[in-house]
């Protein structure tokens, strides 16, 4: 091992005392760092896990160019073409569902209430769901692909249409999942009239029986919201048309390549479609905003931090060289350079840097399993269901953060040695640092 | 006195190390100002558009019990006319009432002619609901809001059953209030309704017709000339929201009833004990009702998630900032004592008793700690200023309209911030230096520096 770098790590160990407000600094710091991107990280697969799986949207969405206000939808042929082009793709493509979106007014026991949601390939949304929320609902069952009539609500519309909801909890897995609820709720006996709007705006009514509840995802919605099977959708709404696709990618890392290629297989079509990543398209306007809010706060944490940790690391410095200036004078006088020097000091910092890093993982590891154990739930803003307070082990970024706070260390080091043995031998080996 | 003019010398002498301390200090301060001055503008905006723009009212006034069951059962569980003038002939004499305002909410279908779209609607005084849009909280916390996006306000129109519709919803229905008003009155052939020509037709036509169910639960229907449109400020109702006036709304619900009393307090920070006192009160002369503040956990759920979020976030980084500030203070400041151990030690050896010595560090570590704050102050204020000035845009999650992102301590928590930071620099300077200046003299003289 280099000889500057061994000194360097004796020196570490010999003056602990001195150094260890400054370990408790950088510890303290990248533990405050890593919590805050651990929870942005837990945020940022929750919203996965609700947008692509438990939504079934997945991760690439088509719908028409002008699907928004115009509300055109892609016709039944398109759509056909659509899923096999995706069939020719099976070996990039996990799942394909189609949705048809859906509004109206439905009868409860006492007054009518509006409603809004979609219709969706039952079966293929199974796959989109997957093995962890192919029971996606707290109460009552998910949708089936038998030939009777099924709806599904969200909790406040069920609680309208006569289901007490108050003092009921669903029954949960730790990781969230839910369980056969294994009760019939009051609402599930009545048959629910719908109304709605043909495609061609005439009236239509349909009767289906509520069979579970979903989580609408959003507060706002709960009140709302209302799912079917798409063939259902279809023939209540005398179309068959679809309003979307939604695809689940088997390796999302790709995902603008697969939409180029799958445009390209597509070909131009009569109706404009437009493909979108899930996080560019317009229903993720609350992900984007939030996870841009976090990302503002997190370089925010990382700039104090750094600067903190390097004020402590100048002053351990300061105070190492200063009682070490005989130690640099000899160093001196026997032919080493000021170069040398100044690299073992930087060492020093480094390692200084990394020990703190190793003391935060630890720290981490630590907060991260008790965190776990406790089972937090909290509320957060817009939506619907409670979320575990979690924060997610992210080992690139503690290997990118202990890097970092390594090297400002290191440099910190470096320039205050610099600084502070800049004068000759015989001024270094009378003890003037 | 001799104590005290040594420690103001010493912050000469010391000028590097205290420099450093004064920097730790003050990067915490602006660290800790940040935390506050984001959350508390966070929490502002998102207060604001509770109060005036979502739920409007500072005390939301319903029937008793009425809160979820008014949905259901709207004609038991809304405020009627008798009991809505009872509330208003006892809130108009309350001095601490500033103005009332009367809300109802429907729901239905809005058609063009062509297609028909989902709507929810809010009916209001509309003279009143002009002081609400414009109250001065919400001008100062939100100037850039604007409720009106185009054409003109319901309390400006001449028409007679005029309605405003959310941007998106306008669109839908392929209605603007940007073209200038043209009736179109032939009869319209469904199977026109996709030709360009038509939908220009409609897009100038402001007239609509609405469909709903009245509090009978029997069919009712109403025309509509759309004035303008508006901005509801949160996104998920952007595409399907309407506003009309109170008395129109209660035409098509077939009712003179409405679903909540907003009231507007000159002081809003009386908000929950008014909430109180007014079903006591109210209750006195048989009128029984709930009331709700503004940011009461079921009347405005989302203002309340999300405040208990950014109280919890606050917290959070608060006590970490604090604690790596103060470990990084202790660092600097056990740093300063260990160079001033041979200085510590003269002093010891010509008489001056440890309290004595660590009064003088407390007076040097105060000293620095009162211009580190005061730097620290200035700094943040101009940084915060020119945040300010730069008018970064920001969107906050949710919510429709753009805003700017800003920093906004308020005054209490730069002196709360800094009280804070000086009791910690002082409490521990005093401790340790108190612990140094303990030891033997000899060891001090011999093994200083």
């Amino acid at each position: 091992m280099c000889i500057a770098v061994q000194l360097a790590f004796q020196s570490v160990l010999s003056n602990w005392r001195h150094s260890i407000a400054t370990l408790m600094s950088v510890s303290l710091g990248f533990m405050a760092v890593a919590a805050v991107h651990g929870y942005i990280a837990d945020c940022e697969s929750s919203f996965v896990q609700v947008y692509v799986y438990r939504s079934m949207k997945g991760h690439v969405i088509i719908e028409a160019e002008q699907s928004g206000e115009d509300q055109i939808d892609i016709d039944g042929r398109t759509s056909d073409h659509i899923l096999d082009v995706a069939k020719s793709m099976d070996n990039k493509i996990q799942s394909v569902v189609r949705f048809l979106d859906i509004n109206g007014m439905i009868a409860g026991p006492k007054s009518s209430f509006r409603y809004m949601g979609y219709g969706f390939d039952v079966v293929r949304g199974e796959a989109t769901r997957g093995e962890k929320w192919i029971w996606h609902t707290p109460y009552g069952r998910p949708l089936n692909a038998g030939p009777t009539s099924q709806i599904l609500v969200g909790k406040g519309l069920a609680e309208l249409l006569g289901c007490p909801m108050e003092g009921r909890s669903p029954k949960t897995l730790p990781d969230g999942r839910y369980l056969d609820y294994n009760e019939q709720l009051p609402c599930f006996t009545d048959t629910m009239q719908m109304t709605a709007l043909t495609s061609s705006s005439k009236m239509n009514s349909w009767d289906a029986p509520i069979v579970g509840i979903v989580d609408a995802t959003f507060r706002d919605l709960e009140d709302q919201w209302l799912m079917m099977p798409l063939n259902d959708a279809q023939t209540f709404a005398a179309t068959k048309n679809v309003s979307s696709l939604g695809i689940v990618l088997k390796d999302p890392s790709k995902v603008y390549e697969f939409i180029d290629e799958f445009k390209k297989n597509l070909g131009s079509q009569k109706i404009p479609l437009k493909i979108t990543y899930w996080k560019d398209h317009e229903s993720a306007t609350v992900y984007r905003s939030l996870m841009g809010i976090m990302r503002v706060f997190e370089a925010f944490m990382l700039l104090i931090i750094a600067f903190v940790c390097v004020l402590s690391v100048i002053n351990t410095m300061a105070r190492n060289v200063s009682q070490r200036v005989h130690e640099i004078g000899t160093l001196r006088a026997i032919g080493y350079k000021n170069s040398f020097i100044t690299w073992m000091f930087a060492w020093e910092g480094f390692f200084l840097g990394v020990t703190g890093t190793i003391v935060g993982v630890i720290g981490m590891l630590i907060c991260s399993y008790l965190l776990d154990r406790a089972g937090i739930l909290y509320s957060p803003a817009l939506v619907s269901q409670k979320v575990l307070l979690r924060i997610a082990l992210t080992p690139n970024a503690f290997l990118y953060l202990g890097l970092v706070l390594a090297f400002c260390s290191a440099a910190t080091a470096a320039i205050v040695t610099k600084i502070k043995i800049g004068r000759n031998i015989s001024e270094l080996l009378q003890g003037h640092a | 006195m001799y104590s005290l003019r040594l420690g103001l010398e010493s912050l000469r002498q010391h000028a590097r190390r205290n420099m450093i301390a004064g920097a730790a200090i003050a990067v915490g301060l602006l660290a800790t100002l940040s935390i506050i001055g984001f959350a508390e503008r966070t929490n502002a905006y998102l207060a604001a558009i509770a109060m005036y723009v979502e739920k409007p009212g500072h005390v939301a006034i319903i029937k008793k019990d009425g809160l979820r069951r008014r949905l259901v059962e709207p004609k038991k569980y809304s405020l009627s006319s008798n009991e809505w003038n009872d509330l208003n002939r006892y809130l108009e004499k309350d001095p601490a009432v500033d103005f009332t305002a009367p809300y109802l909410f429907g729901f239905g279908l809005v058609g063009n002619g062509c297609k028909s779209q989902p709507f929810i609607v809010t009916g209001f005084d509309i003279t009143k609901q002009k002081a609400v849009t414009g109250h001065p909280e919400l001008k100062r916390i939100i100037p850039e809001f604007r409720s009106l996006t185009r054409g003109e306000e319901l309390w400006s129109s001449s028409q007679k059953s005029p309605i405003t519709l959310s941007g998106g919803l306008a669109k839908r229905l392929n209605k603007s209030a940007k073209l200038p008003a043209k009736a179109f009155t032939e009869v319209i052939d469904l199977k026109e309704c996709d030709s360009n020509e038509l939908k220009a037709k409609l897009a100038s036509d402001r007239n609509v017709q609405m469909l709903t169910q009245d509090f009978d639960n029997r069919l009712n229907a109403v025309d509509g000339e759309f004035v303008g449109e508006f901005s509801t400020g949160v996104e998920i109702t952007e595409k399907s929201a309407m506003q009309m006036p109170l008395t129109l709304l209660q035409d098509l619900l077939r009712t003179d009833k409405i679903s909540y009393l907003g009231v507007f307090l000159k002081d809003r920070r009386q908000a929950h004990a008014y909430a109180k006192s007014i079903v006591r009160s109210m209750a006195n002369q048989g009128v029984f009702i709930d009331a709700y503040t503004w940011d009461a956990e079921l009347w405005n759920q989302n203002y309340f998630a999300g405040a208990a979020v950014l109280v919890v976030t606050e917290l959070f980084v608060g006590v970490v900032v604090a604690i790596v500030v103060f470990l990084s203070i202790m660092n600097t400041l056990t740093i300063g004592l260990a160079e001033a151990r041979r200085e510590i030690g003269m002093l010891r050896a010509v008489g001056y008793n440890p309290t004595q010595i660590s009064y003088i560090f407390t007076v040097e570590a105060l000293a620095m700690g009162i211009i580190a704050v005061i730097v620290g102050s200035i700094f943040s204020m101009g940084l915060f200023r020119v945040i300010s000035k730069l008018e970064i845009p920001m969107h906050f999650a949710g919510f429709s309209q753009d805003s700017t992102f800003q920093i906004l301590p308020p005054v209490w928590s730069y002196f709360a911030a800094s009280a804070f930071l000086l009791l910690l620099v002082v409490s521990t300077n005093m401790v340790l230096s108190r612990r140094y200046a303990s030891q033997p003299i000899l060891d001090l003289l011999d093994r200083g520096g």
